[in-house]
């Protein structure tokens, strides 16, 4: 037995055997062999190459750089951007001043833009019937498509809420050639009609449910206006200039948290407390003590606004509602090519009576109703940017064009029309919406020549290219409709409801990493949602934060994590949209909870469930006990007592004299700070920041050189941006032990990544805690991802601490061409909130706001004497 | 109490001469390693796909650096000529040698030569040629006389410190800044 045993075993090991022939002095020679090979290896000295362009190349436009206009599809409506090109790819997304829907600023999402474009999970290869093909195959098949039905009957277009004239009228021919196909839209951001408010003349303002400062595509201009006439009232100390934001509300907006009172309720008290208005303004007497309180200062230039979500006759209501106080907004036409309704075609699918369907908006159609439908769809022709569930079951996909990919037409929502302009080659065999649709109706034309023959036809071509925008095209306005009697609607126990996700919308970000893990406001939350839970019901279910509960509705059942909040009322659960995907890559795929199909459903019970799921969060207390965590005050404002600056024993660095240049600064108004994180992406994006992924954003170690700091209190909340003080005495730059920070003479705290080697004391000794430590490879993305970094700043290797360096790559650029300069976070502002500069020069603003009696240092009592410092917080009244 | 025998006291003294003047020798070893021309490559030649002589080109012809390197007073890089800037002038002057045939080949192809770096700053230092250019930096007090070489060489260290010597004795307004961390490295 032993014996077959090693026989066995000297058959399956022959290995060892052998290589204890080699003796001792034979394995030396062979170690000493490879150890200095390895060596050798190391010590290459071969040069590095550099190449020349074949042809002369035309001169740069900026520095290094070139800059295009184009526009970003916000919510399907154009957001006018700027895009910073470095040598034929794009590294940086800005708004474009000349747009007039953006002036400069843009969005979280248009920052983090990059991230989907040079994604490594999209779709690469075309597939036709299962088998991978080329490009030219699937122009040939869209060219050659014939349906059964000569009119189309059993063909459905399942199209994308974009606001594009040429898409538009694409469809519109679409429907003329096959009259009896269905075309329908499946986005949840869809709309019949679009309302903008010019809120700079508004005196004061009542919103239900409605966010004017977040998720809105004019977001921007909303809270710029607005911010702009708070900031005319501080800026010449008048009280009676200030105007005045209220808002009723089920779920934690951020025009709530910049309001001078909020009331939360549960959704259908929303409804019946603008009902309430609508008597106490005509003249009847009602209960509601709340809309008595503000009814004084709407009556003086006031306007409502109602989410049109709320109800079908939200839009006659506010437009009521608005004839009594005098303002009201403008609507636009923004209906789409539709012919049908979501529930027909799915009904029509079901029954079998669908062949073909073009899916052209793929990610709206995860839900339980679609899949099943398109189940029973034997052709699926699917042209999407990332995978899903819809593309997993598709028989042909066709990869679709990132807009940076493509050319394109998008309309605000008045109509002006912003060209975009592609800055790169598809990286990817992919084709363009247009490109796709106008295939289908047997053109051959690349995109270009159908854009450029369109609007060259129209206006200047040129122009409008380097502009961004078509001047003169202005929507067709409509009026809301008309109605006198509103039914209430009734108050149940539960009510659940679902909100886009601040920063993935209704999962049409959900692949972007940057936003994934960028910060939600009020619940702090990176990477899934959560339902949320008001402090009273969460004592009645006996559960705690991160505990599990199973809410049993008439459209399933819904089981999550709970996080508690001071910000939504009794008997609401609130939930975000976007999440649950399954059949995405690893940065959708299996994060949080799918709960779109919930939205407004009947809720049965609530119970909690055995279990917990750990939360990602950034920011675990909202509160500062005792301390209040920012300063406010109310107008006129008085310039506070002189105190005398702490001493430190820190050394002192002497400023360096005039002649040798700028003192650099910043200010951060809190007032005006609207909490959208859009400068924290930007900063992501600017200093080439990595993600993290949400297993170490739970162990606190995401990268963001800017934070914002939620405090809710109640109902009223604080937002504080945080990024690095740069102290003038500064308690990091003392305890390093290999002097990797030190003082420049700028007055910048300047981070030297390669002296770092990791001690983290700066981190430990900093009073703000924004030092970022590299506790992985994390720089180390997957290709392409590395495309779309900043070439002037350094990737920063494991083992290394890092923080704000005011945009140390921008201050050189500026003092090297004699530029203004602006820092990321300040130039995506879309309230001006962050201010930097010169502190020498006496005309620039941030020396005008040092002097305001607004002005104070955050922790002043440690005496680190910051070069960033802070505004109170203003409020109109309650 | 403990005590040396002779012969251990001599043998002590002898391995503690012998460990200082090793130390010594190690730390001088590597400091003139470290500052020899093998690692700072100072008169280092690379092998080039054309032997581009710069001395021909500029003492003998006359062109200005910046004839080729258009970008060295706009730009951080100074740009190096494209094939199309080369076949200009060599579609014309020797056109049938042997040697230039990779030059004029490149341009035909649209398949770009592949140069031999000589003169490089590792990736994390920020360097900005026209700044240089503008605070009246020559092209000489980097690069060497590179109007007399017939092949180019690397004629300075271009280490840190190096650098730094440069910058501690500039006396211009700006020369406290200068000498931040941040003017270089980012």
């Amino acid at each position: 037995m032993s014996q077959m045993m090693d026989e066995n075993l000297s058959r399956e090991f022959e290995g060892p055997a052998e290589l204890s022939a080699l003796d001792r002095r034979e394995f030396l020679r062979y170690l000493g062999l490879f150890s200095s090979m390895t060596l050798l290896a190391h010590c290459s000295r071969k040069p590095a190459n550099i190449i020349p362009f074949v042809n002369e190349q035309k001169e740069f436009a900026v520095h290094n750089y070139e800059y295009y206009a184009s526009a970003f599809p916000s919510r399907g409506f154009a957001q006018g951007v700027l895009v910073k090109s470095y040598q034929g790819r794009p590294v940086k997304i800005e708004g474009n001043p000349d747009h007039p829907w953006s002036r400069g600023a843009t969005s979280a999402q248009a920052q983090a833009a990059l991230y989907e474009l040079y994604h490594p999970g999209r779709l690469t290869t075309p597939l036709i019937n299962g088998k991978k093909a080329k490009l030219e195959d699937v122009r040939g098949v869209l060219l050659s498509f014939r349906p059964q039905d000569a009119k189309g009957s059993d063909v459905a277009f399942i199209i994308p809420a974009l606001h594009s004239p040429t898409m538009t009228e694409l469809l519109t021919e679409l429907r003329k050639k096959y009259p009896e196909a269905s075309f329908v839209s499946p986005s949840p951001w869809k709309s019949d009609s679009f309302t903008t408010y010019d809120l700079e003349a508004v005196n004061s303002l009542l919103t239900f449910d409605e966010d004017l400062f977040s998720g809105r595509p004019d977001y921007l201009i909303l809270s710029r206006a607005f911010m702009k006439r708070r900031k005319m009232a501080i800026d010449t100390n008048s009280p009676h200039l200030l105007n005045h934001l209220y808002v009723v509300s089920s779920s934690p907006t951020l025009a709530g948290a910049k309001s001078d009172d909020q009331l939360f309720v549960s959704r259908g008290a929303v409804w019946n407390s603008a009902l309430d208005l609508l008597d106490e303004l005509e003249g009847k007497k009602t209960s509601n003590t709340q809309i008595q309180k503000w009814l004084p200062e709407l009556k003086k230039s006031g306007l409502v606004v109602i989410d049109r979500s709320l109800h079908p006759d939200a839009g006659a209501l506010e437009a009521l509602i608005n004839s009594h106080l005098g303002h009201s907004g403008k609507s636009w036409d923004t209906r789409l090519p539709e012919n049908t309704t979501v529930t027909e075609l799915q009904a029509k699918m079901k029954a079998g009576a669908i062949h073909t369907a073009f899916i052209l908006e793929a990610e709206f159609t995860l839900d339980s109703d679609w899949q099943s439908a398109l189940e029973k769809v034997p052709v699926k022709i699917t042209h999407s940017l990332f995978p899903n569930e819809t593309t997993a079951k598709s028989t042909t996909i066709i990869p679709a064009s990132h807009w940076l990919e493509a050319w394109g037409d998008i309309a605000t929502p008045q109509g002006l029309i912003t060209i975009q302009q592609p800055l790169i080659e598809p990286l990817y065999p992919s084709l363009g919406i247009h490109r796709f649709l106008s295939l289908l109706l047997g053109d051959k034309r690349e995109e270009q020549e159908i854009f450029e023959s369109k609007w060259r036809a129209k206006t200047n071509w040129e122009e409008a290219l380097k502009k961004g925008v078509v001047s003169g095209e202005i929507a067709k306005s409509t009026t809301l409709p008309s109605k006198k009697i509103f039914t209430r609607l009734p108050v149940s126990r539960w009510e659940i409801l679902v909100r886009p996700d601040p920063s993935i919308g209704f999962g049409e970000h959900a692949e972007n990493p940057v936003l994934q893990e960028l910060p939600r406001p009020f619940t702090r939350l990176t990477w899934s949602n959560a339902l949320l839970l008001s402090e009273n019901e969460a004592d009645h279910l006996k559960v705690k934060n991160e505990d599990l509960i199973r809410v049993k509705t008439e459209n399933g059942t819904l089981e999550g994590p709970v996080l508690i909040t001071s910000m939504v009322s009794d008997g609401m659960i609130i939930t975000y949209s976007g999440f649950g995907k399954k059949k995405g890559t690893q940065i959708s795929g299996n994060r949080g909870f799918f709960a779109d199909s919930f939205n407004g459903a009947k809720v049965t019970t609530v119970e909690k469930i055995r279990g917990k799921k750990r939360f990602a969060r950034v920011q675990l207390s909202m509160h500062m006990d005792d301390h209040p965590p920012v300063k406010t005050a109310t107008l006129p404002v008085m310039k506070p007592p002189q105190k005398a600056t702490p001493a430190s024993f820190y050394p002192e660095h002497p400023i360096p004299a005039q002649e040798q240049g700028p003192q650099w600064g910043m200010t951060i108004d809190l007032t005006t700070c609207i909490g959208c994180e859009a400068c924290v992406a930007a900063c992501q994006t600017e200093n080439n920041i990595p993600f993290v992924g949400e297993d170490q954003v739970k162990k606190h170690r995401y990268l963001h050189w800017l934070r914002i700091d939620n405090y809710i209190d109640e109902k009223t909340v604080f937002f504080q941006p945080v990024p690095c003080m740069h102290c003038e005495k500064a308690p990091c730059e003392v305890v390093c032990p290999v002097n990797a920070t030190v003082h420049g003479n700028g007055g910048l705290n300047e981070m030297v990544y390669n002296r770092c080697v990791g001690t983290r004391y700066c981190s430990n000794n900093c009073p703000y805690k924004v030092r970022r430590f590299n506790f992985r490879s994390y720089s180390a993305v997957p290709k392409p991802w590395n495309m779309g970094f900043n070439p002037d700043v350094s990737v920063r290797d494991r083992g290394v601490m890092e923080k704000c360096t005011f945009c140390v790559q921008r201050i050189k650029s500026g003092e090297r061409y004699g530029e203004t300069v602006k820092t990321a976070c300040q130039t995506v502002c879309p309230t001006e909130a962050i201010v930097f500069g010169d502190l020498r020069d006496e005309k620039s603003i941030v020396a005008e706001n040092k002097k305001s009696p607004r002005n104070y240092d955050l922790l002043e009592e440690e005496g680190t004497r910051p070069r960033t410092s802070y505004l109170k917080v203003i409020r109109g009244n309650a | 109490m403990f005590r040396l025998s002779p012969s251990q006291n001599r043998w002590l003294k002898q391995i503690l001469i012998m460990l200082v003047a090793g130390g010594i020798f190690v730390l001088t070893a590597t400091w003139l390693f470290a500052n020899s021309s093998y690692v700072t490559k100072v008169g280092h030649y690379e092998e080039q796909p054309v032997p581009f002589p710069h001395e021909l080109h500029t003492n003998q012809l006359g062109l200005h650096c910046t004839f080729c390197h258009t970008q060295v007073d706009r730009e951080s890089t100074a740009g190096i000529p494209s094939m199309e800037t080369c076949f200009g002038c060599h579609q014309e002057i020797l056109k049938n040698t042997e040697f230039l045939r990779p030059v004029r080949e490149a341009y035909q192809n649209k398949k770009p030569l592949r140069w031999n770096r000589v003169n490089r700053v590792p990736d994390h230092v920020y360097f900005h040629h026209a700044s240089h250019i503008k605070a009246g930096v020559s092209c000489e007090s980097c690069h060497g006389d590179v109007e007399h070489m017939p092949l180019i060489a690397k004629e300075k260290p271009l280490t840190m410190q190096w650098c730094l010597d440069c910058h501690r004795q500039q006396k211009s307004p700006l020369n406290q800044k200068l000498q931040d961390c941040y003017t270089c490295h980012r």
